[in-house]
């Protein structure tokens, strides 16, 4: 009987004292991971909202010179043979008498004209659509040097500043503190140049810079390439024919209207975007 | 003490990893802005100035039409009659917009075009060849 009791107690002592120490850890478990879950929801969207405004910054300036680019070479195209017809129309609705002294033409022509090309110009030069935005927005690449330097550079200015506090107050005024305040002050020069060419001697430097125009040759390229695709999707057909049409009608009045577009399409629209 | 770490610890990385991820999307979202805005502007601009460069075209063959009538014919029965100011200001006009460059860096490009605007209206008025695209335009 003596020998029974023991084993009763031990086995009923362990068993116990396991089963409230996995009540313990779970309920720790279950509350801690709560309270992570809890943090993580109130601070990611803080987070995110403060990358999209840095982000947006970065970005829109460059977004807003490709567009304008873009639109206004098409624009400007269009719009020269809407300038072409409506001006002559006006000069001839104006001088009907004149010039036409017993016989009267029809002028109607030259209105329909301007109604078509307006409509044509609604047409090509509206705001791009939902999908082309949504194409843009996919296919958007991150080709700039500078976003990533400021990037990489936002976050490596916390820890020397941390360190420069520290050895104040440990050092009290030597010259390791003064020390750290240069390297600091050679860290923002380096932000100021946006990390390119800042040593001028430098091969690395010189590296930097060459690839940084390698680079933007490459990105200016794509854009031409681009503006030239438009162009010539739009003016290979359709604007052919209209300004052939423009051409036929305004020579039935008497004046020389090839000579007119050829002087109209030589005027060139500069645009120059940094 | 190394749960509470971790605690300060699980939220600095959620806070740099969701931002991260928001410049990511920042970037995009802000290129896709800019380049909508842009493209409307640069509508509005190349439309306009286009206007105006092919207008003015037309007028001065117009007018280089009539002089040529002029001399060869001293008839004056259909020979059309561009007032000598309004002539004046074609040539002004003329040479505002060959010399027009839109450079973003220029501040005084607004000024320019202003000027343009001006003159344009006021040649159309003073030749006689008001447009009646002026009102749809909004120029």
């Amino acid at each position: 009987m003596n020998n029974k009791q023991p084993k009763y107690q031990e086995d009923d002592f362990y068993g116990s004292d396991e089963h409230f120490e996995n009540d313990e850890i779970k309920k720790v478990d279950y509350l801690s991971n709560k309270d992570l879950d809890r943090s993580i929801q109130k601070i990611a969207p803080i987070g995110y909202t403060d990358g999209l405004e840095i982000g947006k910054e970065l970005t829109l300036q460059r977004g807003f010179n490709e567009g304008f680019k873009e639109a206004s070479g098409i624009s400007y195209k269009w719009s020269l043979l809407l300038g072409l017809v409506s001006s002559v129309d006006v000069f001839f609705h104006n001088n009907k008498q004149t010039m036409f002294d017993q016989e009267s033409k029809d002028t109607s022509i030259l209105s329909n004209l301007v109604d078509k090309i307006n409509r044509l110009i609604k047409e090509h030069c509206s705001s791009p659509t939902i999908e082309q935005l949504k194409d843009e927005f996919l296919n958007f690449k991150d080709i700039s040097i500078n976003d990533k330097d400021q990037t990489t550079t936002s976050t490596s200015t916390e820890l020397p500043t941390k360190s420069c506090k520290n050895e104040e107050s440990e050092c009290c005024g030597n010259g390791s503190c003064e020390k750290e305040v240069e390297n600091e002050k050679c860290e923002d020069d380096d932000d100021d140049s946006d990390g390119c060419c800042g040593g001028g001697g430098n091969t690395n430097d010189q590296g930097c810079c060459k690839s940084k125009n390698n680079k933007e040759e490459e990105e200016e390229t794509k854009q031409l390439e681009k503006f030239q695709f438009i162009i010539d999707k739009m003016g290979g057909q359709l604007f052919d024919e209209l300004s052939k049409e423009c051409v036929d009608t305004i020579s039935s009045f008497g004046l020389d209207g090839q000579k007119m577009l050829n002087d109209c399409l030589s005027k060139k629209f500069r645009v120059t975007i940094n | 003490m190394k749960e509470f770490d971790q605690l300060l610890s699980v939220e600095s990385d959620a806070y740099i990893s969701s931002k991260e991820q928001g410049i990511d999307d920042g970037k995009r979202l802000g290129y896709v802005e800019g380049y909508q805005l842009g493209f409307e502007k640069g509508i509005e601009l190349g439309q306009e100035i286009g206007y105006y460069q092919s207008c003015v075209t037309v007028w001065n063959h117009l007018v280089s039409i009539n002089n040529n009538n002029n001399n060869n014919n001293n008839n004056n029965k259909n020979n059309l009659k561009f007032s000598v100011r309004g002539i004046q200001n074609l040539e002004k006009l003329t040479k505002l917009l060959e010399d027009y460059h839109l450079d973003f860096n220029d501040e005084n490009i607004m000024n320019t075009l202003s000027e343009i605007r001006l003159k344009f209206k006021l040649t159309s008025v003073q030749l006689g060849l008001q447009t009646k695209e002026n009102d749809e335009l909004s120029f």
